[in-house]
């Protein structure tokens, strides 16, 4: 029983996965209403129970994928991994009006650079707090703070150890969770709720996974908006921080380069 | 192009003439309302087989939806090449926007498709439906992220990351304050 169960279930990975998903969204949507009376988003809610399930998973299987190692829930893998998710985000570009992105576009130019600039010179600053002093370490740790793709390819591209590309990476994934959960509730403050708002927070928060989490959870309408400009995120922060950023790292510490 | 002009039209744009050319068709009692209603929900031009069906279409099932999600899987691939592409130009070993680019030329590929008469209302739910699994897409991503790496990066991940987002957030809320003001001007005129 047990192994026909498994069976199935391996199976039908993908299938499977959407059935739990639609069950999670169920339960939240029903907490949603009767325990929030509908003040928290439904899906705000279904992000955080899927963060708690994968911390669940993390601490059942020792794995880095969350819920998606243990066997019975690996379809959630596919689902929920790369190809699938910017399969959906390309066609919510269905509802973007031309437009407005033309309207926003030097704005979210700006909040791109920005977005990159400062979560740099902050994990930089971090880094040196804790007391690394090497301009790699320091480097890779302010890159980890742009995206969590941007810091291994930064570290390895410039030779830190995998102990720092390790702690950049704990600092990406940190950030990007921190943006899904708080975004919701500092939408508010961020005055979120016009295309242009989308689109200057997704150059600013960076990470896509954080971005379109973040957005889902506030106001579905924005999630194209925001994520036409998130996507260039990973690109350009793998552009400059190996290379500008690095040399003017390496400038200011120069003893230890 | 351009039909003749129809009484109790005046200001709208208008009809057609392949549409009135097809009014056989859907029946001589068909409203003018239905031709006026854009290409992209006008159904198709194949005679009816059975009059009693309720729908103009002869058959219940079209493959339609499938072209959209064609056209979606294609601008997908394509934009995803061309940030590789541009990758790869630039000496980087990253995709360099390539979901964006996939995004720019689905919006163009609308466009045109609407302004040429190719793109169909049946096709665009091909892709509408993609969209609309955006959100349990996004919660199934949430359910494998590494939140156990996230928590044991210590002290230090969890300041960086805090300060981090408080930042942004910040100054998200800087830009929007000075921004807002401009559409609502223009609004209220």
């Amino acid at each position: 029983m047990e192994s026909l169960l498994q069976k199935l279930a391996v199976d039908n990975g993908l299938v499977l996965s959407f059935a739990v998903v639609g069950l999670v969204v169920l339960c939240s949507g029903y907490i949603s209403r009767k325990l929030t009376v509908g003040r928290v988003q439904g899906s705000a809610i279904a992000i955080l129970i899927g963060l708690a399930l994968a911390y669940v998973g993390g601490r059942m299987t020792g794995g880095n994928k969350g819920l998606a190692d243990v066997t019975y829930f690996g379809g959630l893998a596919l689902m929920g991994g790369n190809m699938l998710r910017d399969f959906a985000i390309v066609a919510t570009a269905f509802e973007v009006q031309p437009a407005e992105a033309r309207r926003a576009g030097w704005v979210g130019a700006l909040a791109l650079f920005i977005g990159t600039l400062l979560p740099f010179v902050i994990g930089v600053s971090f880094a040196y707090a804790f007391g690394y002093r090497d301009a790699v370490s320091l480097t890779t740790i302010g890159a980890g703070t742009v995206t969590y793709i941007v810091g291994p390819v930064t570290g390895s591209a410039i030779g830190a150890s995998s102990e720092v590309i390790t702690l950049s990476i704990a600092v990406g994934v940190f950030k990007a969770i921190l943006a899904m959960v708080t975004t919701p509730l500092l939408a508010k403050f961020m005055r979120l709720g016009t295309p242009r708002s989308a689109m200057v927070f997704g150059g600013l928060a960076g990470t896509v996974s954080g971005v379109s989490a973040g957005l889902a959870a506030t106001d579905r309408k924005l999630v194209p908006y925001g994520a036409l400009v998130a996507t260039f995120h990973t690109g350009v922060g793998c552009l400059v921080v190996p290379s500008l950023f690095f040399f003017a790292v390496r400038a200011l510490f120069p003893a230890h380069a | 192009m351009t039909g003749p002009v129809i009484r109790g039209r005046a200001g709208r744009a208008p009809i057609p003439t392949r549409y009135l050319k097809r009014r056989h068709l859907y029946g001589a009692h068909t409203p003018y309302s239905i031709l006026d209603t854009p290409f992209s929900s006008v159904p198709p031009a194949l005679p009816p087989t059975n009059k009693s069906l309720p729908h103009p279409h002869p058959y219940p099932y079209s493959a339609m939806p499938l072209y959209g999600t064609a056209l979606l899987a294609v601008c997908h691939l394509l934009g995803i090449l061309l940030g590789e592409l541009l990758g790869r130009a630039l000496g980087v070993q990253a995709n360099v926007g390539g979901v964006g680019i996939a995004m720019l030329l689905l919006i163009a590929a609308r466009f045109y498709g609407h302004q040429r008469g190719w793109l169909e209302a049946k096709s665009e739910e091909g892709v509408n439906y993609w969209a609309a699994l955006y959100i349990p897409v996004v919660i199934a991503m949430a359910m494998q992220q590494n939140v156990l790496k996230a928590l044991s990066g210590g002290p230090m991940a969890l300041a960086a990351a805090i300060t981090t987002v408080a930042a942004c957030a910040a100054c998200v809320s800087f830009i929007n304050r000075r921004e807002v003001v401009a559409p609502a001007e223009t609004s209220a005129k």
